[in-house]
């Protein structure tokens, strides 16, 4: 035992010399595995459900899908149940009274919100994800030109859908045309003129790209659905755009390309407008036809009560007004449902909840409304009466509504027919009859007396809406920019 | 034969006992010397006969005799025995001479001197006698002395024990006030040469009493006691073990011993209180759930995900794992931990300061917990054998309307609009249809049961030197405190097999557990039981069946609430977790060694919707559905390391140089079946009619180079260094890696001689300080890429999927930050551990102060930037801050009792030192309370803190609540700044204290749990706040606090609740004023109003316990056997009025109060 514990110092020494080396080896060993083919080692499976944004526009298959999910958010955030556009807007306006509460956002259709009742926040996201289609298809190797083209015209026409909506409910809104996050946080309100200029830019940019075939998943061949934008959606909202901005000859001449192009007609049969492909819808989003409780459009579902259920909303007396007697829109739009008569409630949409056979879509762009437009675009152009005037664009919408022709003689007269066309055509879509009422300065006129029916007082701040807080707080360039009337907290 | 125990001599002045003596001595075995040494042994004999001759002849020779016999006596009374019998006093200096040293004596009628020579032989000492007494000296070493002792000089042959003859492998043997040292080999065995022959050897080991052994003695078995002392107690740090007496981390450890009796169910609950700095708390009162862990705060303006580490032998896993749809459970999580036994675990440990904890780099920035599981020990087979069983049951119930009190708050409120009481039996069912005089206590109806517990625990263990095993194996089965099958059920095993070539270079430790648990879940009541109206129906019908209260059209108007019952939810899950630990050591100094763990979890969830459970008016058109959730997680990891363990000068060096790579798996399946039309079929994805499905995976790598040093000089000066360099797949490419680094110093200041001299009642002091940074990268996977992913029916991935143009469609998940790296936290701490009077009384205190300035966080975008959120690193400066103290003392230590205790308490602040850039500031939780004040929020707090509205009461004019406005005055919640004020929820302080008393075979320890902080109160909680009197819908209702009949009811009324209303709102018919009470009570319930102190003091656990005496147990054979009694959550003083303020959850079960008891018994 003693003559092995020397040995074993003795070897010690030694060890501690000779292993120098083998313990620098083994060091270097460590570090050469782990320092230099480290990288790799840190290579992971990508995720199962989900694909990286460079997979995605490498393919015009998997960028079409990217694309159309929009048009499946679109409907999710502005064409919900009780948060739709169209039946948010209209109570918000004068369109409706409320019959039951529930789902209602009282607020809102006393027109007291304090914050925002509308969908700021929904439309820049939207506004986000077609920024991204249009860089990530710009950048791709994989697409063809033609694919490109046309997934870019639809991306702007989308992004020029958003804005309309922004600066009418909002007034000025920061203008972003990117999708580079860094860029984005810090973006003051743009004028409005010039958001209007970006929208007209981006339409014709899409009037371009668009082909006046509605096309089907390969962006080639063309298809019945028109539940994609074609050209002539982009023409029809680019003439909207001029008239919202007072350009009547360039919104005469866009609304007439649609017009006249001989692929929408006025259906006389009312009932027939709002079915999936009519042929007065210019542009359609198509509901979900797998879900079980709304396969056709959430509007219907929300509006439709079940069997001996109460209704939420029915018409307001101002739209019953705004329909003469005989007027087949009250007919056929609007349902006296329980039998009460008194309770009639919007029926443009027939198909409430579960339904399950898909017969109706939503309803985004129809011919109707072109007609209007071309209407007061030539009305203020002084072509009041007469062959290729309001009149008669005039007229085609009250013909179709089994109403004599108008009586309007002059320009005032002829607005006032327009409006009140408008309102009675146009209820319950899109919040056109809120709109409308900004754009020609009647809001005050009208809330000030339609805002104590509903059980509040009309403050004129309330006809934009204010921008949300959390805006604010992550954008330091909006702060001090709030919309009059509202805090910014 | 033991020949020496603790200096023990054998005076040898009987020349009878002499003989025998002396040949005993040679029998068992005097170190054989070497042949040189031979001679220099003659030389030494030489010399010494001349010097003790010449000692003998300078003393003077007195004739008093000394007859004395003792197996053990101490020196200081053998001095007493001599001043009795010879009237001299002996006078010494308490530091020339350890009088407590013991000796074996036998003098029959010794003369004095030779009882002097024999009893003071070997040490450094001399004496003169004179009349008056003798005088104890120091020897000054004369040139003499130094020729002797340079002749002296030998080689020394030992073997290191421990009590029972175990070698002490590593133990470490030095030569006091030399650079000489060497350590123990695989045998316990060392050799040392050219000793002085008066040099003193101190032998230490970890956990165990440091021995002083003077050369002299010619000992080859030197036994070494395991220390009572806190200070040793062994602490397992990274990658190597350690006690507070040596080292220079700040490591909390709790043992088995301090946890095994206690009827826990996860072994995360047994740190709860005892830990510093730690804050644990359960997500609910469920076995299995969820479980948070907060050390030291938040390092982070806007990180939810900063867990610490937890290490299981060596293999890192996850504590919260997404369980399935068990809808038991208040969130998806589930603590993997609960898988554990706890009666398989050694011991954990928790590491928290810098230099502890920056070796685990990239995980390591919030502490890291290391537990460790049972080993064998050489030895005999040990079979130990426990049983535990026992109730729980809930603690306190929600004090809620009962129907009196309710429906006249509702008519009321129908009043106070002007509106008739409904009668339309369609709606309203409370008024309409239910029995307006019945009145159930739901909470005690539905939480009725006891829950019962069981645990039993059987294992074996034993093993040779070269070959040790444990084998265990658990089952336990809780039920839950309400009605229903529901069990959580868990068996398990555990195994640990070690050993060693004969050679004892190479060594493998293979450890592994398993376990399988059955949670056969039924639905937590709790939120049933509080909001369920209390005049609603009777569960049963006359005859016995499930009542559901048909109303005029002949459906129901209840959803009975043991309707559940029919239903059917299990969560089968299976767990192991293995690790494997292979070292080899290449030369004595030198060690190569590699860990190598798996882990593997395996969740089958299934439930279901009978059509049983639903109203049988409606059973024709009713379908049932079910959902069916596999997840696995699983990880396996390699960590080879070098490690050099060397002396050098009067210290150890110790360094490792290691790898770590680790990958993490997880897969999450889920499949939703609708449209069934038979119960039977539910398990049957065929008979489905529609399918929602969706699945993940997740994967997680990282890798690590590290080394570290450590160096303790004569157990004075310790240092620490650590380096380490990590990857981690979280960052995008070219972010991936980080450096960190850290350096600890200790100087143990009571082995300076002056501290000595100056501080007798210190036994022990160091003071600590280490710094250095450790890096985070607890955020989300695959953050640093853009992705695309399938649209589907809602935002959980199921329902029914969606088609547009008959295709399924993609969509972006929304923004992303490719450009983030990693967090580094600056940490800095001292501490300093003390112990008193032989270590009866030990204080460990701590200052920590961690800085971060680029701390991973989730911010907000704007939704002109996408909205949602994004990774980034925030240019924020912040600090936390705090510190903790523990005492452990033993108060009472005699015969039969010894009472002992110990403590700790800890606080934290934190505060933010500069503000990020702009667009991230409102990240800060306080943000908008410092901007609407037109305040900086630098110098303030910033976790735990939450800006909200300023309650003012209720207007006593209009009976709404007021809120602070922007102006400072009181408002309307529409014009009140939603920021205008600021609540703390921060602990101020937080802790446990235990305490422990035995009497002789009877033990009781005690534990308490303190904690002194803000948490979120019940009556403004709310289920979705409403106010009073304001029904949600009209045919299904929930009732509200009792508190809520106190509210406003005519002008000039002063209450703290607003206003009944039946529509939510009120209008002011003078002024048209529209106040809107639902909101008004969203706000309050996000304002001050909400919270209220929640500071409680808890009896956690206590424990009665009895083993019977030792002549007992030979009499029966067993090695120990031991009753208990023991209860959890026993008593709670709290002013907090909801059921629990640590969960503060009115959602979920409350955490019960539980008796169990058992034995334990050991063969």
């Amino acid at each position: 035992m003693k003559m092995k514990s020397i040995h074993t110092e003795i070897n010690d020494k030694t060890h501690s010399k000779r292993m120098a080396p083998v313990v620098l080896g083994i060091c270097l060993m460590i570090c050469g595995v782990f320092g230099t083919g480290c990288k790799k080692l840190l290579d992971i499976d990508p995720p199962i459900n989900k694909t990286a944004a460079t997979t995605v526009f490498s393919s015009t298959a998997f960028a079409t899908e990217a694309m159309t999910g929009i048009y499946v958010q679109m409907i999710k955030s502005f064409a919900g149940t009780s948060t739709s556009m169209s039946v948010k807007l209209g109570y918000t306006a004068d369109e409706m009274t409320v019959v039951r509460t529930s789902g209602i956002d009282l607020r809102s259709y006393r027109n007291q919100y304090t914050t925002d009742p509308g969908v700021w926040t929904s439309l820049y996201l939207v506004i986000y994800r077609v920024n991204a289609i249009i860089d990530g298809v710009k950048a791709s190797a994989g697409i063809p030109e033609k694919a490109k083209s046309v997934l870019i015209g639809e991306a702007k026409f989308i992004r020029a859908f958003c804005y309309f909506h922004l600066v009418n409910e909002y007034g000025d809104a920061p203008l972003i045309t990117t999708s580079d996050y860094s860029k984005n946080i810090n973006v003051p309100r743009t004028a409005k003129d010039l958001v209007y200029a970006q929208m007209v830019q981006d339409l014709q940019d899409a009037q371009n790209r668009l082909t006046d075939d509605y096309l089907g998943l390969d962006l080639v061949a063309p298809t019945v659905e028109k539940i994609r934008p074609n050209k002539f959606a982009a023409t029809a909202l680019l003439a909207r755009v001029y008239l919202y901005t007072g350009q009547w000859a360039k919104a005469e001449t866009e609304a007439t390309k649609v017009i006249d192009n001989g692929k929408y007609s006025l259906l006389t049969d009312l009932n027939g407008v709002f079915l999936k492909n009519s042929n007065e819808a210019i542009w359609q989003l198509q509901p979900n036809p797998l879900d079980p409780t709304t396969a056709n459009t959430p509007e219907g579902y929300f509006l439709i009560p079940l069997d001996g259920g109460t209704p939420p909303l029915k018409a307001s007396a101002n739209l019953l007004a705004a329909m003469e007697t005989g007027d087949k829109r009250r007919d056929n739009w609007l349902s006296d449902i329980t039998g009460d008569g008194v309770t009639l409630i919007p029926f443009k949409y027939k198909l409430g909840p579960f339904q399950l056979d898909q017969q109706e879509y939503i309803m985004v762009l129809r011919l109707a409304e072109q007609y209007l437009i071309r209407a007061e675009a030539r009305a203020q152009l002084d072509k009041v009466t007469g062959a290729g005037s309001a009149e008669t664009d005039v007229d085609a919408i009250r013909t179709r509504a089994g109403l004599a022709g108008t009586t309007a003689g002059n320009k005032t007269e002829m607005l006032a027919e327009i409006a009140k066309q408008r309102f009675a055509e146009l209820f319950t879509e899109w919040g056109d009859r809120w709109n409308d009422l900004k754009r020609t300065n009647k809001i005050n006129d009208v809330m000030t007396l339609a805002c104590p029916k509903k059980g509040g007082v009309w403050d004129p701040n309330k006809a934009l809406f204010p921008i949300p807080p959390n805006e604010f707080l992550y954008n330091p360039a909006l702060r001090g920019h709030q919309n009059p009337g509202y805090q910014e907290k | 034969m033991d020949i020496e125990k603790n200096r023990a001599i054998y005076l040898l002045i009987n020349p009878k006992l002499y003989k025998s003596m002396k040949l005993n001595a040679f029998n068992s075995g005097v170190p054989r010397l070497r042949l040189p040494i031979k001679i220099l042994l003659i030389m030494k004999l030489i010399v010494i006969i001349i010097i003790a001759s010449l000692v003998q002849v300078s003393a003077a020779t007195f004739g008093q005799q000394i007859t004395l016999s003792k197996d053990k006596i101490t020196l200081k009374a053998l001095f007493k025995e001599i001043t009795k019998q010879t009237g001299y006093e002996v006078i010494y200096a308490n530091k020339t001479l350890d009088d407590q040293q013991t000796l074996h004596v036998s003098f029959k009628k010794a003369p004095l001197n030779q009882v002097l020579d024999a009893s003071l032989k070997g040490l450094q000492v001399t004496y003169v006698m004179d009349e008056k007494g003798i005088v104890i000296k120091e020897k000054v070493a004369s040139l003499l002395d130094r020729i002797k002792n340079f002749l002296a000089a030998k080689d020394i042959n030992g073997i290191v024990e421990d009590e029972s003859g175990n070698p002490l492998p590593g133990a470490s043997i030095r030569v006091k006030n030399s650079d000489q040292s060497t350590a123990a080999d695989a045998d316990g065995k060392f050799y040392l040469k050219n000793v002085a022959d008066n040099a003193v050897l101190v032998i230490s080991y970890l956990g165990y009493t440091t021995r002083e052994v003077n050369v002299g003695l010619n000992l080859i078995r030197f036994r070494l006691e395991k220390s009572s002392s806190k200070l040793d107690e062994v602490q397992i740090e990274a990658y190597s073990r350690s006690s507070k007496r040596v080292s220079v981390n700040d490591i909390t450890t709790v043992k088995a011993i301090d946890f095994e009796k206690q009827p826990i169910d996860n072994p995360l609950k047994a740190l709860q209180g005892r830990i510093p700095g730690l804050i644990i708390t359960p997500t609910s009162g469920m076995p299995g759930s969820a479980i948070t862990l907060q050390l030291r705060g938040q390092n982070s303006l806007a990180g939810p995900l900063t867990q610490p580490l937890i290490v299981l032998d060596g293999v890192p896993i996850t504590n919260n794992i997404q369980g399935g749809q068990v809808i038991s459970l208040e969130d998806a999580n589930i603590s993997s931990l609960a898988f554990i036994n706890p009666a398989d675990i050694e011991s954990i440990d928790v590491l928290k300061d810098a230099d502890a904890t920056s070796i685990y780099g990239s995980k390591g920035a919030n502490g890291v917990i290391l537990i460790t599981t049972k080993k064998g020990k050489a030895g005999e087979s040990r079979i130990n054998v426990s049983s535990y069983t026992g109730y729980s049951q809930r603690v306190k119930e929600i004090a809620m309307m009962n129907t009196q009190q309710y429906l006249s708050m509702r008519r009321d409120a129908y009043i106070a609009d002007g509106l008739e009481v409904p009668t339309d039996p369609h709606n309203d069912y409370e008024f309409t249809v239910w029995d307006q005089n019945r009145n159930t206590d739901w909470q005690k109806t539905l939480l009725n049961k006891n829950a019962f517990y069981t645990k039993n625990d059987a294992s074996i263990s034993g093993g040779t030197t070269l070959l040790q095993y444990l084998v265990s194996g658990n089952y336990s089965k809780q039920t839950y405190a309400f009605d229903g099958p529901g069990k959580f059920e868990t068996a398990g095993a555990h195994f640990s097999i070690a050993g060693s070539s004969s050679n004892k270079k190479f060594k493998a430790v293979l450890s592994g557990t398993y376990s399988a648990n059955n949670n056969v879940a039924a639905v937590d009541p709790t939120t049933t039981a509080v909001a369920m109206l209390p005049n609603a129906p009777a569960l049963y019908n006359a005859n016995g069946d499930l009542n559901w209260e048909p109303g005029p059209d002949g459906y129901a108007t209840w959803t009975n609430p043991l309707a559940r019952l029919a239903n059917e939810t299990y969560q089968k899950s299976t767990t192991f977790y293995s690790s494997l630990n292979l070292s080899y050591k290449i030369i004595p100094s030198l060690t190569f060694e590699t860990t190598a763990g798996i882990t593997s979890i395996k969740l089958h969830d299934f439930n279901d919707l009978t059509i049983a459970s639903q109203d049988p008016a409606k059973i024709a058109i009713a379908s049932g559905y079910s959902i069916f959730t596999d997840n696995s997680s699983g990880s396996w990891s390699l960590e080879p390391k070098l490690i050099y363990n060397h002396a050098i000068g009067r210290g150890v060096l110790n360094v490792i140089v290691g790898a770590s790579l680790d990958e993490r798996n997880q897969l999450n399946q889920r499949i939703e079946a609708t449209g069934y039309n038979n119960d039977a079929l539910l398990h049957s994805l065929a008979s489905a009619s529609a399918y929602g499905a969706g699945n993940e995976a997740v994967q997680y790598r990282s890798e690590g180079v590290y080394a570290r040093a450590t160096y303790n000089w004569d157990d004075k000066y310790l240092l620490s260094l650590n380096g380490r360099r990590d990857g981690s797949s979280r960052f995008g490419i070219g972010n991936q890696f980080g450096n960190f680094a850290s350096a600890g110093i200790g100087w143990v200041f009571t082995n300076e001689e002056f501290v000595k001299k100056a501080l007798p009642f210190v036994s022990f002091g160091k003071l600590r300080f280490s710094a250095g940074t450790s890096g985070n990268d607890a955020i989300g996977d695959y953050q640093a890429v853009g992705y695309y992913q399938t649209l589907q029916g809602n935002a959980g991935g199921l329902g029914a999927p969606i088609t547009y143009q008959g295709i399924k469609t993609i969509y972006s998940s929304g923004p992303f930050n490719p450009d983030f790296h990693w967090e580094t936290v600056y940490k800095m701490e001292v501490g300093f551990d003390l112990g008193f009077f032989n270590d009866r009384i030990v204080l460990n205190g701590n200052y920590f102060r961690n800085r971060s300035s680029d701390q991973l966080s989730l911010i907000n975008l704007p939704a002109t930037a996408g909205g949602g959120t994004i990774t980034v690193n925030l240019p924020a400066k912040i600090q936390n801050m705090g510190g903790d103290l523990s005492i452990n003392t033993v108060n009472i230590k005699s015969k039969n009792f010894t009472w002992s205790t110990s403590g700790n308490i800890s606080f934290q602040r934190n505060k933010l030192l500069s503000l990020p850039t702009e667009n991230y500031q409102s990240n800060f939780p306080g943000y908008q309370y410092y901007v609407s004040r037109h305040e900086s929020p630098v110098g303030k707090a910033f976790t735990d803190v939450a800006a909200v509205y300023g309650f003012r009461g209720v207007d006593p004019a209009t009976g709404v609540y007021m809120f602070t406005g922007y102006d400072g005055s009181a408002t309307t919640f529409d014009q009140a700044n939603p920021y205008g004020a600021l609540v703390s929820t921060n602990p101020k302080y937080y802790g446990g204290l235990g305490n422990t008393f035995n009497y002789k075979n009877v033990s009781l320890t005690i534990f308490l749990q303190f904690m002194k902080r803000n948490g979120l109160n019940y009556i403004y909680q709310g289920f979705s706040p409403l106010p009073p009197g304001y029904a949600a819908s009209t045919s299904d209702n929930v009732n509200q606090p009792v508190a809520f009949t106190n509210y406003w009811k005519k002008p000039g009324d002063i209450t703290p609740i607003q206003r009944v209303s039946s529509q939510g709102y009120y209008i002011d018919q003078e002024t048209g004023n529209f106040y809107d009470l639902v909101g008004s009570q969203a706000a309050a319930a996000n304002s001050t109003a909400l919270y209220t102190d929640a500071s409680f003091i808890r009896v956690k656990s206590a424990t009665l316990s009895y083993s019977i005496p030792d002549s007992w147990k030979r009499k029966i054979g067993v090695r120990n056997l031991t009753f208990s009694i023991s209860a959890e959550n026993l008593w709670t003083i709290t002013g907090y009025k909801g059921a629990d303020p640590e969960t503060q959850s009115i959602y979920s079960l409350q955490p019960l109060r539980s008796v169990t008891a058992g034995f334990n018994i050991g063969l």
